[in-house]
């Protein structure tokens, strides 16, 4: 992140990819931001075209320069869809047709059900516009019938603008124009993925995605736990009630798009092989998933030098001092620990600006425990000057993909304690098949569990030689499979590949 | 728009929406009909002044005719509701502009039919909350609905044994509910969860452990506050410490608060305990014992206070209470065994 000029405007030409993202680059710092920012450095010699996808227009400003090789950022607006209300068009002929084609793509989804739709709605377009189709009665006998199908028992007005917004955005996305490129690459499901599904589609070049979290749990959970989701119907707590309600409806959309955007994708990437599973689970197919994990610097940690076993016993938690990091379970496990180690330094090393409330919790939590002397916040600092001082990091988080921290501090040949959340067991205690076996970096542990964070942080501090092992086998496992220049590598190998595919006969579908 | 499935009760939002529909314009061919009718007029007037030919007639009648028609045709292409104009069409082909002129007036009385504005707007500040429904005629229109819980359902299964052994997206809805329905009796399905072999539930279980845990605090300072509020009933101090050592259990509490919600449990056991005591030396009655309930939480309670006289008067009352339900207990503090007599 380095600055924060203004977006170039469309550039009309063709690019070697053109990387689709919803609701980050190149306006929200850090997570996928800083992957896409890095994916864009590292393959200085392909040229790249953005699509932004992003609720409605905003005046954000950038927080990332874009690099020479981007030649053009383009907005997509998924709120920001349909004309002024009209009472009379003309019905356009197969609308009944584009009504069904539409609702078989956003309740079961798939690129079957994604080309019939287009082909529907190239029908539709030479007799109405779709923004004008959106906002009339057209549109109004739609929602009707999608009611009567799906959700009789539940309230209509929550249904119609519940399947407004989703059929809204949808829309958007099939009616944006495409910037040309020879490979389209999405970094999510979603509408993101629609879109990657549909240009395979309408070119005939390839789609990519490359999916950190799994885009459609995070959605579901999120979707579960919305208080903005009325729930129109009362099930109680039966698990099993089969009446179609509001979040069954967001839910089974979220899905359709995935099943849409998996299918369409001639590659399904990943951080680490524990999200293929999930990724299975949705519709992705067996054979064209891989995993490309993502990789640090080595050189910036060759100057670490571990920390001695006379220096004060210090261990670390490196983050963003959020929720999500889960940083009060690090501070009770470091006043479980002084217990045992009286002279402990509990470092918290991130910015601590971004969640205020939360941190003045925190430090309320520092004082309750009569930790001011151990616990230390820093805020946003350089990482590597303190690596040296650290005997063990720590990280409590309760959802991670592949945290980046884990790899730094095993480049330091630091052994780490991490809860068992994204691919922290895969780097710290190797996969099934590695060969030959490093063993363990560090010790996983459950989530929201001080007591055994403690335990595993006092068995590394209390035991030299055992500690000694751990950061050296995480030194050496990063090193073997977790260098940017491996993960770059792998993804100037798979462009070429896909740039140097033929192309398909647009509108052909995927066998 | 397709009727419902006769074999479910039509929704409620079926009635209630009925004004919801875009409002037809009111008899959209009376103009062209009208117009139909002016013209044919006209060139009735013209045609008479002229010693009104046969042939004129005839022209006025087609005139007619095909504006009517076309009328029939646009409509039909927008895909409006055509039964009027085809009704107008068809009285015209029959008696001519005085055919046209009877289906104009039956439409315009059935317009006047139309929802009025007064109604529209009493739907729109009843959807809005801007009025205020009585919950009586809101729970009649969701039972209607078929809204309601269903009663010929099966009891739900449990909580825990779902997440334990439940299929993903059953485990994905246990833990929607314990989101959104929060109770500390669901703490140890979430901690479960948090220990689950699969990454996406441990994931989600996390999601929903960060959603509560604001709302377990709130819970526990919101019961610190009614627990030592003076003559709290026994039942209620004993519900209060059961709440009060399962969100302490629950692992989600910060150290601090956990250690205050623990201290108040102490501080409750010893209230109840003493409260107990004094009930001993008086006559014990079936509503001044506890309920069965709660009676190992007050055996738990004494056993953890020491007091082992006033454990071996709850169950001796108990038992004879359970010998004679009618009966009344008698226990003086520091004598022997309970004894019980007829009420």
């Amino acid at each position: 992140m380095t600055s924060t000029q203004a977006a170039p405007q469309i550039a009309p030409r063709e690019t070697d990819v053109c990387i689709i993202v919803e609701g980050c680059y190149p306006y929200v710092p850090g997570g996928v931001s800083s992957w896409i920012d890095w994916l864009l450095r590292s393959q200085n010699d392909t040229s790249f075209s953005i699509v932004a996808l992003w609720p409605k227009p905003t005046d954000q400003v950038p927080r990332y320069a874009l690099p020479p090789n981007v030649t053009g950022l383009h907005h997509l607006y998924l709120q920001d869809f349909g004309a002024e209300p009209v009472k009379k068009i003309t019905m356009p002929p197969r609308a009944d047709q584009l009504g069904a084609a539409l609702a078989d793509l956003m309740q079961n989804g798939g690129a079957g059900p994604l080309a019939r739709v287009l082909a529907e709605l190239s029908e539709a377009k030479k007799h109405v516009s779709l923004p004008r189709l959106f906002n009339s009665p057209v549109a109004w006998h739609f929602a009707r019938a999608a009611y009567d199908a799906n959700m009789p028992f539940g309230s209509f007005l929550h249904f119609f603008w519940a399947w407004r917004a989703l059929l809204g955005g949808l829309l958007a996305v099939l009616e944006f124009p495409l910037p040309k490129a020879k490979v389209y690459h999405t970094i999510s499901t979603g509408y993101a993925g629609v879109l990657a599904a549909r240009a395979a589609l309408e070119t005939g070049r390839p789609a990519i995605l490359t999916e950190h979290g799994i885009y459609t749990n995070e959605r579901r959970i999120e979707l579960l736990m919305a208080d903005w989701v009325a729930d129109t119907v009362d099930k109680g707590h039966a698990i099993d009630d089969a009446r179609f309600d509001l979040r069954d409806m967001w839910v089974q959309a979220f899905e359709a798009y995935a099943r849409t955007c998996y299918e369409g994708c001639r590659e399904v990437i990943t951080l680490y092989e524990d999200n293929q599973r999930a990724q299975r689970t949705l519709g992705a197919s067996g054979d064209n998933l891989r995993v490309i994990a993502n990789g640090i610097d080595l050189a910036r940690f060759a100057s670490v030098r571990p920390a001695s076993d006379a220096d004060r016993p210090t261990v670390a938690l490196i983050g963003r001092v959020v929720p999500i990091k889960d940083v009060k379970t690090f501070i009770t496990a470091a006043a479980i620990l002084r217990e045992r180690i009286p002279d402990l330094a509990a470092l918290v090393l991130g910015p601590t600006d971004e969640d205020p409330e939360y941190f003045d919790e925190c430090r309320a939590l520092v004082a309750d425990l009569g930790l001011q002397a151990c616990v230390t916040f820093t805020g946003a600092v350089n990482v590597v000057e303190y690596l040296s001082r650290i005997h063990v990091v720590a990280l409590t988080s309760l959802s991670e993909s592949q945290p980046l921290v884990i790899l730094e501090a095993g480049a330091a040949a630091i052994p780490f304690v991490a809860t068992n959340v994204g691919s922290c067991r895969e780097i710290i205690e190797g996969r099934p098949e590695e060969t030959p076996a490093l063993g363990p970096g560090g010790i996983v542990t459950n989530l929201v569990a001080a007591d055994e964070i403690a335990g595993a942080m006092a068995r590394l501090l209390s035991d030299a030689s055992l500690r000694r092992r751990y950061g050296e086998a995480l030194r050496e496992r990063v090193r073997r499979y977790y260098t940017s220049e491996k993960a770059a590598a792998a993804y100037k190998t798979l462009y070429r590949e896909m740039i140097a595919a033929p192309q398909a006969r647009p509108g052909a579908r995927k066998a | 728009m397709n009727e419902p499935s006769q074999s479910r009760p039509a929704p409620a939002s079926h009635v209630s929406d009925a004004a919801a529909r875009p409002r037809e314009p009111r008899a959209p061919w009376l103009v062209p009909l009208g117009a139909g009718i002016v013209f044919g007029t006209l060139m009735l007037l013209v045609l008479h002044r002229r010693g009104l030919e046969p042939w004129s007639l005839l022209s006025c009648y087609v005139a007619t005719i095909a504006i009517l028609s076309l009328r029939l045709h646009k409509t039909t292409v927008a895909g409006g509701d055509a039964s009027m104009p085809l009704l107008a069409l068809l009285a015209s082909i029959a008696a001519g502009p005085a055919g046209a002129l009877g289906v104009g007036l039956l439409g315009a009385t059935r317009g006047r039919r139309s929802p009025s504005d007064k109604l529209l707007q009493a739907w729109y500040e009843r959807i809005s909350h801007a009025t205020t429904v009585d919950p009586v005629a809101r729970l009649c229109e969701n039972v209607a609905a078929g809204r309601t819980i269903d009663l010929a359902a099966a009891e739900p299964a449990s909580l825990h044994a779902l997440m334990a052994t439940g299929r993903l997206e059953e485990r994905q809805t246990v833990l929607g509910i314990i989101a959104r329905r929060f109770h500390p009796d669901y703490l140890p399905v979430l901690v479960l969860a948090l220990r689950s072999e699969v990454p996406v539930v441990r994931v989600q279980a996390a999601a929903v452990a960060a959603h509560v845990r604001p709302l377990i605090a709130a819970r526990l300072a919101a019961t610190l506050v009614t627990s030592r509020r003076d003559h709290q009933s026994p039942g209620a101090l004993l519900e209060d410490l059961a709440n009060i050592e399962a969100l302490c259990a629950s692992g989600l509490l910060d150290e601090g608060e956990r250690q205050r919600g623990m201290a108040e449990a102490q501080a409750i056991k010893a209230r109840l305990a003493t409260a107990f005591r004094a009930a001993c030396r008086t006559v014990l009655t079936p509503p001044r014992l506890p309920p069965d309930s709660a009676r190992t939480t007050l055996e738990q309670v004494l056993i953890d206070c020491g007091d082992m006289a006033a454990l071996r008067s709850l169950r001796s009352a108990h038992r004879a209470i359970h010998a004679r339900p009618t009966a009344r207990v008698r226990r003086i503090a520091g004598t022997a065994p309970a004894d019980a007599r007829s009420a």
